[in-house]
């Protein structure tokens, strides 16, 4: 879903991805990399500034997605394990 | 198992090989990059070479820019998900007269193209 900045930053992460100015194929290996990592149930915060990279992760872990938001050139997901 | 056999010296393909090879491992499919010939130079040298001075001019500024990594890094990424392999030909090897010490450290080993191919249901070559 689709939240405001304040109400994702309020969100228990266990982990944060600054993925700023990352193109493929660097953003999805570090994301898998993270979910790989994390437990079951936590929060992943994944940071990108290029739209096409945020459209392929939330493609690419579309069952995961819990929420995101974009605020100027910044994408932020929230996915969760 | 996917196999991708990287002939080409020219380092966009070599790079190309590697984010493809990275990808299957992050995506949990076993595969190996198989090297022959002209890979193992670029490898062995480290020379940077797309093959014309235009294509090395883009590669070079997204390199600047970040977009594009130094090789070492996209293949420890995908190394890292333990699904990928990087053999080394042994004719190639034998014909360039290279050792194992020459090539980057994340080379696993030196193999013929039977055991290669044995362990392999489909093959990409670059």
């Amino acid at each position: 879903m689709k939240l405001s900045l304040e109400q994702i930053e309020k969100l228990d992460v266990s982990q944060t991805l600054d993925l700023s100015g990352e193109v493929c194929p660097v953003p999805t290996l570090k994301t898998k990399a993270a979910l790989n990592k994390a437990k079951e149930g936590e929060l992943i915060k994944v940071i990108l500034t290029s739209k096409k990279s945020a459209e392929n992760i939330g493609a690419e872990f579309r069952d995961k997605v819990y929420a995101y938001c974009q605020h100027k050139n910044r994408f932020i997901i929230i996915l969760k394990k | 198992m996917i196999g991708i056999i990287l002939h080409s010296g020219e380092w966009d393909r070599i790079y190309h090989a590697f984010s493809l090879a990275s990808m299957y491992s992050a995506l949990e499919t076993k595969v190996t990059v198989f090297l022959t010939y002209w890979s193992i130079e670029s490898l062995a040298n480290g020379k940077m070479n797309c093959g014309d001075e235009k294509k090395n001019e883009v590669f070079k500024k997204a390199m600047e820019e970040g977009k594009i990594k130094e090789l070492t890094e996209i293949v420890e990424l995908g190394k890292a998900f333990g699904n990928m392999e990087i053999i080394a030909c042994s004719g190639s090897m034998e014909i360039f007269r290279y050792e194992l010490s020459d090539l980057p450290e994340w080379v696993d080993r030196i193999a013929g193209l039977g055991e290669f191919l044995m362990n392999t249901e489909k093959v990409i070559f670059i």
